[in-house]
């Protein structure tokens, strides 16, 4: 089998080359394409040569902003071209291969793109279900506080839900939220939620590319069954500084970046932090004894060195915090007299509390060399890491009789997950026909399910000194090895037929057994000249990680735990096709349908207590089946002073595991399996200044579990009954359908030196619809003023987190 | 402190949220009728529960009409219970008007065999719940042995215990599942002396009871619950094999050698205590003789009630209602119209002689 892969392989790389240099003399044209402003490489934008006859061939810049085309020697233009910014063409004649590096103007902005769009998402690639998520439509996205979102905005996206109603989790096509990866700059993270889920890690002003992937997959990517989502961040500007400065209702950025070495080595550096980070000291004042405070912050940066126009270096790092305190001080004195008589004096002062935070830290260094003008490389090694503390104290010292003592109690709770990887990526430009992409990667994972840990220490009470540490939960930490090969090639078989077979093969070792997996990608395109394509794709992917989370909310506990030798690798398979027309100029529309089967995704068992669970979790979950569907119907508008979108899926996702302790081995709807859902969203820009955004959410309710009757249960060998809920089967009740209106205006007004300043007025929920967050059973006392009697109701209830949220902010660019 | 924290984030959330009325659960008076029966094909007679499920409540579903129909006949009505007292089994009686509060009960008699199609139609005020189940056929119990052995208890410390050793074999052909259950059967007299002298005449009492037994290791038995002497600092609410159910998973269409563990105790004081069968009054006696057997009866049983009963053990674990923290569990059923379980379970057991009590005397001994 990895015989006959390395065959194919070859085949892939030497036979186009081969049978086209048959054809004639063919140069080679490669280069970057940047932004002249900022010097920032232009991912996916677009270079068509255009020879005398008419005929055009085109390419468009990888994910580093480079670009090679390969057409006949003579005299040629070729026009540069991307969304927003204005075109360039250049006259050449070309006798050898070239390298031809150009500087788009965002001045000279069009509202549209005259050439081919990207080859790796939208209408005009290949791979069904991939989508780019306009950077404008991330920024002026009304979502929470003003706040702009990614995973807010990526929610808005057919065929992705956010799970509950106001977080930032992302189900994709049935799929449950660990099952995205979650690339920025190509290193995963896996926690990018603050505030239980509220917002995500993501600073929109430090991105520069979000691409989401949901149907077929490049071959490039592996490790997660439901989605990839790849975030780009800025490296910097290269000729001048810039940034701006954002204060909201609950978090201030900052945003710089700007040329250390102008045109040669830049940095970009993005900042945000919650207000009550600074109010540490006020809270204490107010509070005067006791002490609490949560805040989240986010550091992002990158130092980019273009050492020549062959090489280029990326130094990327990302740190971020989510941080609880709470503590209580107090002081006494005091005495006790005995029955004796005796007496004993105390003075003390004590400590309690706790502590919670979480977060991830990322590190990258990253290398971009070009052997060839047909051939392009980035090496990448990282580091990443995502941990969870929890501690809490108990502290006291004094004096008993004039004798001091201390007395020191301190739990501590660890959990996390490590990886180190290295990676190299090949892009490789035979012809136009084809553009091969293969590469490998490694990673070497270190999982923490849990360690807890107490310090006990003591002295001066009387008894003998102590100071200890207890061990109450030290797991074992499981490391995992992971290696995976892969190739793909984008080949054009003449103008109407595109297709992209590939292959993603995983090793990974875990617990000591072997899993290797072999992962077929195919994903074709057949388009007629009215506008109309169709497309159809098949993609497996495997993952070897599992998020164990049972709560509605996205919480710090949950755990990350890998494969075993019990637990086997989930795998999904995905089938897709649509139908998709961009021949009204300023318009797409698109119509997808999907089927996915999913294979040993896990679930707890029934009655399985959800805490403490990393000993021996592999006993409490069960291996399953998972299948989803549906279809996705997208219109959007991305020209003109209103653009915007609808987006609507009828969808359905369900669960079955065989084994029968889940739900008594019979099928069950998915917890987040919402039949209906529609977003709109919709800007206008009233004038260059002042611009309105607003977007409409509707999802069917999602499910949960609830007690539908009291039953009466029977003991075998016993007299009696016992009253006890009924539940028919898992998730069988279905929440109210969901909708908000949310609704923001930009206020755009330039400084007379320099800069913009920018106010925002957003509101959340317009119409302060109560959307259910959490469903629970409560009791009501309901008071009769005739009768004045008080009778208690049982009531099922929702907790709404969400009501109507107005905010402002500022936000001044420079 | 995991869930201390859960709860600190919850209550964060609450004060910052809002809570609103989905609906009020007591506008919804309807109810489920509630069929629930356990027997077996060893028994004669037989009870069947019915109840009214409501949303908030059980009620004891009287006044109904319950036909018995095997094989698509009809065999008889079973009728319902006079209120009685309770008797216990030395034939203590004592009132018992809670223990209709949530159930009927509907009594009839009636032998049942492998292969019968049973059937339990319950009518009342118009509407009909049928339950409907097949007899299994029997695993069988080729041969049981006992032996002596010492061991650690659940609690750690060194004890006497009767090990049985039951060799099972398995039905062909298809998945079958089982439940286990230890009996004692055993006659008890009581001799009454005083100073050497016999005050009165004998009294001889039979009793028949199911016995507490351990499950230490035996994988079949234990299918896939944790052992009874795992160390789990949240054992109380880890679900264990409480109903003592298994599959054939481990030794489909074959035979096996199952281990299950008795106590051995002294005679207990219960045993001790006799009702005059003139006067009614308690009377202690000064020594008795037992004699008797232990039975290891092995119940074969349908997928519905291996579901169902897996389903107790969960319960048995954490309570009956439901919690955010624990995984809810769904009851599964096979009523049509109504809701609840009917089971009959085939019947294998071999016994042995009863050993495990001690010497007799007024004093309880233990091994």
């Amino acid at each position: 089998m990895i015989s006959r892969f390395w065959a194919l392989a070859v085949s892939l790389l030497i036979l186009p080359s081969l049978a086209l240099n048959a054809q004639g003399r063919r140069v080679t044209v490669s280069g970057y394409i940047t932004d002249s402003a900022t010097g920032e490489t232009l991912i996916g934008a677009g270079a068509v040569s255009v020879d005398g006859s008419g005929s055009r061939i085109g390419a468009v810049t990888n994910s580093y902003g480079y670009y090679s085309l390969t057409i006949p020697s003579g005299n040629t233009s070729i026009q540069y071209s991307y969304v927003g910014y204005g075109m360039v063409v250049e006259t050449v004649r070309l006798v050898r291969d070239t390298v031809i590096n150009v500087a788009l103007d965002p001045s000279a902005a069009i509202r549209e793109s005259v050439v081919v769009a990207s080859r790796d998402a939208g209408i005009q690639s290949t791979y069904l279900g991939a989508m780019e998520v306009p950077l404008a439509q991330i920024r002026n996205t009304p979502v929470l506080f003003g706040e702009s979102d990614v995973l807010k905005a990526i929610q808005m996206m057919p065929g992705v839900q956010g799970g509950n109603e106001g977080f930032t989790g992302l189900y994709v096509r049935g799929g449950g939220p660990d099952e995205n990866l979650i690339l920025m700059d190509g290193v995963p993270i896996y926690n990018v939620d603050h505030m239980m889920g509220l917002f995500s890690v993501f600073q929109s002003e430090a991105v520069k590319k979000v691409t989401l992937y949901k149907g077929s997959f490049p071959a490039r990517y592996g490790g997660r069954t439901s989605s990839i989502l790849d975030i780009r961040t800025n490296d910097g500007n290269m000729k001048e500084t810039h940034g701006s400065l954002g204060i909201g209702l609950i978090s201030d950025k900052l945003h710089l970046e700007g040329p250390i070495l102008k045109d040669r080595l830049s940095y970009s550096l993005s900042a945000r932090g919650m207000h009550t980070a600074v109010f540490a000291p006020v809270i204490r004042a107010i509070l005067k004894d006791t002490y609490a405070n949560y805040y989240f912050y986010d550091l992002t940066g990158k130092v980019t060195w273009r050492l020549s126009d062959r090489d280029r270096f990326f130094l990327g790092a990302y740190h971020g915090r989510d941080k609880f305190l709470y503590k209580e001080y107090y002081d006494w004195e005091g005495y006790e007299i005995y029955d004796d008589g005796s007496r004993t004096d105390y003075s003390c002062s004590s400590r309690e509390g706790m502590d919670l935070h979480w977060g991830n830290t990322v590190g990258s260094l990253r290398w971009n060399h070009i052997f060839s003008n047909r051939l392009f490389s980035n090496a990448t090694v990282a580091y990443n890491r995502y941990k969870m503390s929890m501690g809490s104290e108990s502290f006291e010292k004094g004096k008993r009789n004039g004798v001091k003592y201390k007395e020191n109690y301190n739990l501590t709770f660890n959990s996390g997950i490590r990886d180190l990887s290295a990676r190299m990526d090949l892009d490789f430009t035979p012809n136009p026909s084809y553009l091969v992409k293969f590469g490998g990667e490694y990673i070497y994972h270190t999982f923490i399910p849990e360690t807890l840990t107490a310090l006990e220490q003591s002295y001066g009470n009387g008894m003998e000194a102590t100071d200890t540490t207890l061990n109450f939960i030290d797991n074992k930490r499981y490391r995992g090895h992971e290696l995976s090969v892969y190739a793909e090639d984008d080949w054009s078989l003449g103008r109407h037929v595109t297709v992209n077979p590939g292959v993603h093969i995983a090793l990974f070792v875990a617990d000591g057994k072997p899993y290797i997996s072999v992962q077929p990608r195919v994903s074709s395109k057949f388009s007629l000249d009215c506008g109309v394509s169709f497309k159809a794709g098949y993609a497996r992917m495997a993952q070897y990680v599992h998020l164990l989370s049972s709560a509605q909310i996205s919480l710090p506990v949950d755990l990350w735990v890998p494969i075993t030798r019990n637990i086997r690798p989930v795998t999904s398979d995905q089938f897709s096709a649509g139908t998709y027309y961009d021949g009204l100029k300023g318009w797409e529309f698109s119509v997808e349908g999907y089927y996915k089967a999913m294979n040993n995704i896990l679930e707890y068992k029934d009655g399985t207590l959800l805490l403490g669970n990393s000993g021996c979790w592999e006993e409490k979950v069960e291996m399953g089946k998972g299948r989803a569907m549906g279809v996705e119907f997208f219109i959007q508008k991305t020209t003109g002073k209103a653009t915007g979108w609808i987006a609507y899926t009828l969808a359905k996702s369900d669960r079955l595991f065989p084994e029968g302790n889940i739900n008594h081995g019979e099928r069950f709807p998915y917890k987040y399996d919402r039949r209906h859902s529609l977003d709109i969203s919709f800007n206008y820009e009233f004038t260059p200044r002042l611009e309105l955004n607003a977007t409409c959410s509707f999802a069917s309710g999602g499910t949960t579990t609830l007690p539908e009757k009291t039953t009466a249960v029977l003991l075998p060998d016993r007299d009696e009954v016992i009253s006890a809920d009924y539940i028919s089967h898992r998730n069988n009740y279905r929440l109210p359908p969901s909708h908000r209106m949310n609704v923001g205006l930009n206020v755009h007004r330039p400084h007379k030196r320099r800069g913009e300043g920018i106010w925002n007025f957003s509101v959340y929920n317009l119409y302060n619809y109560k959307n259910p967050n959490f469903v629970f059973v409560s009791y009501d006392q309901i008071y009769d003023a005739q009768t004045g009697e008080t009778t208690s109701r049982p009531a099922l209830k929702k907790i709404t987190i969400l009501p109507i949220l107005p905010s402002i902010s500022y936000t001044f660019k420079f | 402190m995991r869930i201390n924290n859960i709860y600190i984030a919850l209550t964060i959330l609450a004060t910052v949220s809002c809570t609103g009325v989905i609906e009020y659960l007591d506008d919804d008076t309807s109810y489920e009728i509630v069929v629930n029966m356990q027997t077996s094909t060893a028994a004669e007679s037989h009870t069947v529960f019915v109840s009214k499920g409501y949303r908030q409540e059980v009620k004891g579903l009287e006044g109904a009409e319950v036909t018995i129909l095997v094989n698509g006949d009809e065999v008889c009505k079973a009728i319902q219970e006079e209120k009685e007292d309770f008797v216990d089994a030395h034939g203590n009686h004592y009132s018992n008007e809670w223990h209709y509060r949530e159930q009927a009960r509907y009594l009839f008699d009636h032998v049942f065999k492998p292969g019968d199609r049973v059937g339990i139609r319950v009518e009342y005020d118009g509407r009909t719940a049928l339950a409907q189940t097949v007899v299994p056929d029997p695993g069988t119990v080729e041969k049981l042995d006992t032996m002596s052995v010492n061991r650690k208890d659940i609690l750690g410390e060194m004890s006497g215990f009767l090990e049985y050793s039951a060799a099972l074999r398995d039905v062909d052909g298809e998945d079958t599942y089982y439940r286990v259950e230890m009996i004692e059967r055993k006659t008890v007299t009581g001799h009454f002396e005083q100073d050497g002298m016999k005050v009165r005449d004998d009294i001889t009492e039979y009793i028949e009871e199911p016995i507490d037994y351990y499950v230490f290791s035996d994988p079949v038995l234990l299918d896939g619950y944790p052992s009874m002497t795992d160390d789990n600092i949240l054992a109380d609410f880890t679900p264990v094999n409480s109903m003592n159910v298994f599959s054939d998973r481990l030794f489909p269409d074959s035979g096996r050698t199952v281990r299950t563990h008795v106590m051995k105790v002294g005679y207990q004081y219960a045993y001790f205590v006799f009702r005059d069968p003139d006067t009614g009054a308690m009377l202690y006696a000064s020594s008795v003789d037992m004699v008797g057997e232990t039975v290891f009866r092995l119940m074969t049983i349908d997928r519905i009630e291996f579901n169902y009963l897996k389903a107790i053990n969960n319960f048995q674990a954490y309570g009956y209602d439901s919690s955010f923290i624990i995984e809810p569990t769904s009851l599964p059923t096979n009523v049509s119209g109504g809701i609840g379980v009917v089971s009959v379970a085939s019947v294998s057991e071999m016994a042995v002689s009863l050993e495990r009590f001690g010497v007799v005397g007024r004093e309880v001994i233990y091994y």
